[in-house]
């Protein structure tokens, strides 16, 4: 049995090491990261950091590390910082310790702690039964394939380890093994139900539509920018990149040949991009490479070209444009770069902006609904009901006293930022040296995120929680507990639970208890995330 | 807006291609998963790819090629890619030039993390001749 659970513990903790790497950079970064607005490095951010400042500041739900995974111990360890266990364990592998053994009683009330909790420190590793699958079969927890093929282990999580005895409350000071299983019935944030993947497949729509207003966007944009910084940007009559279409196909054209437009206007050329292979009939013309849009042209059919190594060819002008392509493209070459961009912006004159908030304005709606539907199918999900059963135990060895615990466990999102759980459970206390304890316990809890994560496997949130537990075990007098708990995130991958917890008596002590207790909390594969 | 945009090879806004030497270009979306959410559309043509087109999505990576047919061919083409980050933190968008012998060049490469409310654009101007 001994060989068996050092496997287990050894392969929980092995997981994340024998999982490939995702895909990374091999190079040094050529430059900064930048992280979006107000500082924008790129013309495509400030294109949409323009859209968001018109759409106002609306709050943007952040809770990408929810409140409803728990990393802690199961609440059947005495020394665990958890009151109240939560319907879904991590995704992946977690570790929980308890930095310090159980504290002297800070009692305001003076009545003193009577307990004699001296044990040393508890430690449990819990691991979904999706973490072992990935790592039995060599692949990310995260591939994408492999997430969407093994929906139904996600469900399932265990957790092993141990926990510390007192001689008071459990008849020895040999620490006890601790074992547990979880099994999530319902689970609404399970990104794979259907109405799940029907809110995602909204979201690529609405990408979709905001992709193609800001590819139609950006240039405009551009094009006020370079025509209120450089007066030779701006010109009357330019060909346009859409506008020039073959009228007449003439013959003897080769692909490449640069051909002058003629017509009203002078300068323009285009190039032949197709031609027919038996006669060299132009099929596809196109805007000069070197931008040679001309100026002073008119929408025109059947308009005469020069030029090539062929005859004839004529071409509609069914479009014209405001810039002059040559200057325009040296503009977004060099001005528009990273480098550049921020002083470029700068130098822009006020009716400039105006011109492009305007055109903002007009092109909004996209924007708008990617970013409503985005906060709103968020919501929905992180919100989503969840509920669990499961079963716990603690194993001493000698006389010392088992315990072990049936659980119902509810989760719900009240907000994206406070979740809410209640646990109802079964409890059975072995007692080798005397009667055994059976009843029931009910806790309740409310855990809130203070401040929002700031990146995909970056720190946790900031976490305050309140719980209360209420236990009614025969032959003992009823039990009152509430518990106050600080997570604070130190690195990512680590966190520091402090607790304070008050109970009108503790277990088999007729005394009031209060304890401060501090833990460590590790989510090994956000660890393995923040090393790549 | 949280994304952190790191450039390996910074976008150079302006790519030259020479179709008419058979040239093109090839990009590749590397996704950590779970569910990878992208658009990629040009000003001319709209919406030319999304990552649901794809046949396999939800997959570790996505490719394909623009200005191998003539079809594609469209001069000062802005080629724009959305990105977002609902249930997929973190991209790495390639883009290579090719000619029938293989790789010229790394247009740019660039990978982005973010929070499920994120989105992320990121556009070029082809220049074709």
């Amino acid at each position: 049995m001994t060989t068996f659970r050092a496997f287990v513990i050894a392969l929980l903790i092995g997981c994340p090491a024998i999982l490939p790497a995702q895909a990374a950079p091999a190079a040094a970064p050529a430059a900064g990261p930048s992280a979006g607005c107000p500082n924008f490095k790129t013309i495509d951010e400030f294109v949409y950091c323009q859209a968001m400042a018109t759409l106002g500041k609306q709050q943007v739900g952040q809770n990408g590390k929810g409140s409803d995974r728990q990393l802690q111990s199961p609440s059947t360890d005495s020394r665990a910082t958890s009151l109240v266990d939560q319907s879904s364990a991590t995704d992946f592998v977690s570790a929980a310790a308890s930095l310090i053994a159980v504290a002297p009683s800070l009692s305001p009330s003076g009545s003193g702690s009577t307990s004699s909790q001296t044990g040393s420190g508890t430690g449990t590793t819990t691991a979904s039964f999706y973490a072992l699958m990935a790592a039995f079969n060599k692949t990310s927890p995260t591939d994408p394939t492999f997430y969407k093929d093994h929906i139904f282990s996600r469900r399932i999580s265990f957790t092993i380890g141990t926990a510390a005895s007192t001689q008071a409350a459990d008849n020895t000071t040999t620490p006890s093994t601790v074992y547990g299983a979880k099994f999530l019935v319902i689970n609404r944030r399970e990104l794979y139900r259907d109405d799940n993947l029907g809110r995602i497949s909204d979201i690529q729509k609405d990408l979709s539509n905001e992709t193609v207003a800001a590819a139609q966007l950006t240039p405009k944009i551009k094009e006020i920018m370079c025509a209120a910084l450089h007066s030779d940007c701006l010109v009357n009559g330019a060909l346009s990149k859409v506008g020039v279409t073959v009228s007449s196909p003439g013959s003897g054209y080769k692909r490449g040949d640069i051909l002058e437009v003629r017509g009203t206007g002078s300068g323009g050329k285009v190039e032949v991009f197709d031609v027919d292979d038996k006669n060299g009939a132009v099929t596809i013309v196109q805007l000069s490479p070197d931008g040679s849009s001309g100026s002073k042209y008119s929408v025109a059919t059947n308009v005469e070209t020069t030029g090539g190594s062929g005859k004839g060819a004529t071409v509609n002008i069914t479009a014209l444009s405001s810039v002059d392509a040559k200057v325009f493209m040296t503009f977004d070459q060099t001005q528009l770069t990273e480098a550049n961009l921020a002083s470029t912006v700068h130098a822009l004159p006020d009716n400039a902006k105006k011109q492009i908030q305007s055109l903002v304005e007009n092109a909004i709606q996209p924007f708008s609904k990617l970013r409503t539907d985005l906060n709103n199918e968020y919501d929905q999900i992180s919100k989503g009901m969840q509920m669990s059963i499961s079963a716990a135990g603690n194993n001493r060895t000698g006389q010392g006293n088992n315990n072990y615990r049936a659980e119902f466990i509810f989760d719900y999102g009240l907000s994206t930022r406070i979740n809410w759980t209640v646990n109802g459970s079964f409890d059975y206390t072995d007692r080798k040296m005397g009667l055994d304890s059976r009843g029931g316990r009910f806790a309740t809890s409310f855990q809130g995120n203070l401040t929002s994560p700031t990146g995909g496997w970056s720190k946790s949130p900031l976490r305050l929680i309140f719980s209360g537990e209420g236990d009614w075990l025969s032959l003992q007098k009823p039990q009152y507990s509430f518990d106050a708990q600080l997570n604070v995130p130190i690195t990512p991958g680590f966190d520091l639970p402090i607790e304070y917890r008050y109970a009108n008596r503790a277990a088999q002590i007729n005394q009031a208890d209060s304890q401060v207790r501090f833990g460590l909390t590790v989510d090994l594969s956000r660890i393995t995330q923040a090393l790549k | 807006m949280a994304v952190t945009r790191t450039p390996v090879t910074p976008n150079p806004n302006v790519v030259p291609v020479k179709v008419t030497a058979g040239e093109f270009l090839h990009f590749v979306i590397d996704a950590a998963g779970p569910i990878p959410i992208f658009s990629f559309a040009s000003d001319v043509k709209g919406v030319l790819f999304q990552a649901a087109d794809f046949p396999g999505h939800p997959m570790v990576r996505y490719e394909w090629l623009h200005l191998k047919n003539l079809s594609d061919f469209q001069q000062m083409e802005n080629l724009e890619l959305g990105l977002s980050f609902f249930s997929n933190a973190n991209y790495t968008y390639t883009v290579e030039l090719f000619n029938a012998a293989g790789v010229v060049s790394t247009v740019m490469k660039i990978t982005y993390t973010g929070e499920p409310t994120d989105v992320e654009n990121e556009s070029f101007t082809v220049v074709i001749s």
